[in-house]
């Protein structure tokens, strides 16, 4: 079994397990059933991520017993959790202690980050919190780790060379940040992938927009959680002082990743139109832009 | 006596592997890096120079009171060598040490001829030979690539079986040179070992001459006992050092490392610590016969021994010579490191000058395909200062976090070499942390607190428009722009018909000359390239605009 069929069949029996609940979830599931996204606003991480996987019937929708997870935040950069330059840690803390619950065999954090990885795993907060969590913290700096993939469906990125962890994983959950970003714009979902990958330095000399897309074509995470509790909204993606950071207290949980992302772009205050690679990945297929063609379920806490 | 030895071979255990310890990032052999001679002698002249001071009388106080034990029992070179020779015995169980001549013009000739590049302001010649340095370089360019391949390998085997708990590091390999001129050494010297114990330690070593020349006026000496002796030789078989004449029952004490492999060796227990003739007084010297047992033979058997004679002349004249010779090889070394000092105030070589917001920034003086001064690292101040104390012992370039520093080969020049430079198509100076500044024991790097560090500017960014790929390929990059720490680093948009792409620039003003923008560059030789400082600045730091339009959910979400 694939990945791809495996994430259908984990959708698919997550929509069979929750049509079973309706009766008892019916304040929260929608008229048309199972969300495509879930925006969440006003609550702490924490909270938000158990509202949002309430919508979607609980992490089981997306985790079987016994599997295996990969969570990968953003961890790229040496800073505190309060500067959000990184996934927030309680965030990821919850979202591990989720996986457990829906019977998940292990779950592995990693990021190759773009400061020293210590540095980054420790000031994050992250490492802490996932390992707390029971998860296992995977270094993502050593080359022997990332293995040579295919990427059928890419336009200039034909292959890459990938970390075992989310090879070997059955279901990858993808937790971005919104953040500002100097040369991106904004760093969302599509974005965070590049931290699975090897070598940026080819993505960035290739043409960044499109690889982020064509990455996205081989790579789509089961689960997407984009944090937007603390939005760090100048000076991205690493910050300089804390009054570049807005306390914004939301949160998107979902599958689309580009549809994601554009909802992230909105609470930014940006144009989806001028992020690059949101319209290059639809174009290939990796999702919708259109919001209004999807089912959105807004929780306010 | 005998059990000196085996007090000896344990604190020398300990020191080595303490002091090993502090290249790979722990803490406590620190006292003893610092209590290393040479480097201690040059921080008396530089950054932290009180508690060197203190250092440096405790050394030469006690190596005037019981002679050279700093070689056996504080040198990690001394001690590296001592290892060799035991492995060397098991396989050769039945060596034995040969008495050695004396030598002492060559060891005091090649001290001078080390001191000869710091009337040039540098201390390259001491470094090449300065026994701590050796070793801090066998570290890093023979252990270091070595442990961490080692290392590797287990993570690798251990992660296919899906476990992550041994972490992998990334082996920076040091230069090849380097690497190839510190073994030629190791196994010159692991050859001199075999032949005949520590040969480098008396002929070449400029630590060894210092302590040399100091321990001929200690106090106490090791002695035969001549009324116990009856020339058995063990004590000479046992001697690294080859200092024992066992005809003339003579130690040469100035050449003598205090191992106590002799004293030990002697079934009599006739070797033992005696009053050095030199510091008797008149009197005593002419009733030496009569004197009680332990200070009996220093003198009695000068009747016999010619050297020993010349031992007993008149102590006033070497009390003299000692303070003369003393007074001018101490301020030779701290000459040079102070020559150096005033050589660098007040002018960098390539003057630069103050980078601040209203200097135009001229990137023209620049060749892309020249290479760029080399960067020093933090706290290096000044070039010259730096040049005038650094000893290329490579505990920054072992310790660096990130690996940037490496060992320059002429990158500095002649009196430069060996001395650590940074490499940032390698690595980059990590923005939060000032580790080498606080760790340099010979006062080449001062130490900066972290905040001062953030905005110590060691060097300056240039970027090629030219070679970016954003100009030359119209493609969308931004490396440089995202890894910036200090925002010095930002994208601007620069082609009417391609709004998205963002060509980068530097603001002169926040740059810290940290090389990470260097570092992420995808563009080979980098479009963006850090040029090194021979005097290092301040930078400003990056004050952040108020946030406008914020966003603001209390009324729903904006789709």
């Amino acid at each position: 079994m694939d990945r791809r069929s495996f994430i259908k069949l984990g959708v698919s029996s997550g929509i069979i397990a929750t049509s079973g609940m309706r009766g008892l979830m019916a304040d929260t599931i929608s008229p048309s059933g199972i969300p495509d996204m879930v925006a969440v606003r006003n609550g702490e991480p924490a909270q938000m991520l158990d509202a949002a996987l309430k919508a979607f019937g609980g992490m089981k929708s997306f985790i079987k017993p016994g599997q295996r997870v990969c969570v990968k935040p953003n961890i790229g950069w040496d800073k505190s959790p309060e500067m959000a330059a990184n996934t927030n840690p309680e965030l990821v803390r919850r979202t591990v202690e989720h996986c457990f619950e829906a019977g998940a065999r292990e779950v592995v954090v990693f990021d190759h980050t773009c400061h020293r990885w210590q540095a980054c795993y420790s000031n994050s907060g992250i490492e802490k919190a996932a390992k707390e969590a029971g998860a296992k913290v995977v270094s993502g700096d050593s080359e022997l780790y990332y293995q040579e993939v295919e990427i059928p469906n890419g336009v200039v990125l034909k292959k890459d060379k990938v970390h075992q962890a989310i090879l070997e994983a059955d279901v990858v959950i993808n937790m971005p940040i919104i953040k500002h970003h100097g040369a991106a714009r904004i760093t969302l979902s599509l974005k965070n992938l590049m931290g699975i990958n090897w070598d940026r330095g080819h993505w960035h000399h290739t043409n960044l927009n499109q690889c982020i897309a064509d990455f996205s074509t081989r790579f789509k995470p089961t689960l997407n959680i984009v944090d937007g509790y603390r939005v760090l909204m100048q000076n991205g993606p690493i910050g300089n002082s804390l009054e570049d950071v807005h306390l914004v207290k939301s949160l998107l949980v979902g599958t689309d990743m580009v549809a994601l992302d554009t909802a992230a772009t909105r609470i930014f205050g940006g144009n989806p139109a001028d992020i690059s690679y949101l319209s290059l990945a639809q174009d290939l297929g990796v999702g919708t832009m259109d919001l209004a063609s999807l089912n959105v379920q807004r929780i306010a806490l | 006596m005998r059990k000196l030895r085996y007090v000896r071979i344990v604190c020398a255990a300990l020191v080595l592997l303490l002091i090993s310890g502090v290249f790979f990032g722990l803490p406590w052999g620190q006292p003893l890096v610092h209590a290393q001679l040479i480097p201690a002698l040059l921080r008396s002249t530089g950054a932290g120079w009180t508690v060197s001071i203190v250092l440096l009388g405790a050394l030469v106080l006690s190596t005037l009171i019981i002679g050279r034990w700093y070689c056996s029992f504080l040198c990690p070179f001394g001690i590296l060598q001592d290892v060799i020779s035991r492995i060397a015995r098991i396989f050769k169980p039945k060596h034995k040490f040969k008495p050695q001549p004396k030598v002492t013009w060559l060891h005091y000739g090649v001290l001078a001829l080390l001191l000869i590049p710091a009337f040039m302001g540098s201390v390259a010649g001491i470094a090449l030979l300065d026994p701590y340095s050796l070793f801090g370089r066998f570290i890093n360019s023979i252990f270091d690539p070595f442990i961490r391949e080692l290392n590797n390998l287990g993570a690798w085997i251990v992660s296919k079986t899906g476990h992550y708990w041994i972490v992998p590091v990334k082996i920076y390999w040091p230069p090849l040179w380097s690497m190839i001129l510190t073994s030629s050494i190791l196994l010159l010297v692991t050859a001199a070992v075999i032949w005949n114990g520590r040969v480098f330690c008396n002929t070449l070593c400029p630590a060894g001459a210092i302590l040399r020349f100091l321990a001929r006026f200690s106090i106490f000496q090791l002695r035969i006992t001549d009324t116990i002796c009856n020339r058995c030789g063990s004590c000479e078989r046992e001697c690294k050092t080859g200092c024992i004449d066992r005809k003339a029952k003579t130690i040469d004490f100035s050449r003598c490392v205090l191992c106590f492999n002799c004293a030990e060796a002697c079934h009599k227990d006739g070797v033992q610590f005696q009053l050095n003739p030199i510091w008797k007084r008149n009197t005593s010297r002419k009733n030496n016969t009569s004197s009680p047992a332990k200070q009996t033979p220093g003198a009695s058997a000068s009747n016999r021994d010619q050297s020993s004679s010349e031992q007993s002349a008149p102590s006033s004249q070497h009390r003299r010579l000692f303070l003369r010779s003393g007074v001018i090889v101490t301020g030779l070394i701290t000459g040079a490191a102070g020559y150096g000092q005033g050589r660098g105030q007040g002018k960098g070589r390539h003057g630069q000058g103050r980078h601040g917001d209203g200097v135009p920034y001229d990137h023209s003086g620049f060749n892309y395909w020249e290479p760029l001064h080399p960067t020093l690292p933090p706290g290096a101040v000044d070039l010259d200062e730096f040049q005038s104390h650094c000893t290329a012992c490579q505990l920054c370039v072992n310790e660096c976090p990130t690996h940037a520093l490496v060992p320059g080969f002429l990158q500095l020049g002649i009196l430069g070499f060996q001395q650590p430079v940074f490499d940032f198509s390698r690595a980059y100076c990590e923005y939060e942390c000032n580790r080498c500044t606080q760790l340099c024991p010979t006062g080449a790097l001062t130490p900066l607190d972290l905040a001062v560090k953030k905005t110590t500017r060691i060097g300056l960014a240039h970027f090629f428009k030219g070679h970016c790929v954003v100009h030359t390929e119209g493609n969308e990059c931004g490396a440089c722009i995202e890894h910036c720490p200090t925002m010095a680093v930002t994208g601007i948009a620069y082609r009417s018909d391609r709004p998205e792409l963002l060509l980068p620039h530097v603001n002169p003003a926040l740059c810290i000359g940290c090389g990470i923008c260097q570092h992420a560059c995808p563009v080979e030789p980098e479009a963006i390239r850090v040029n090194g400082l021979t005097e290092h600045e301040t930078a400003d730091a990056k004050q952040s605009k108020p946030l406008e339009n914020v966003p603001d959910l209390s009324e729903g979400f904006p789709f």
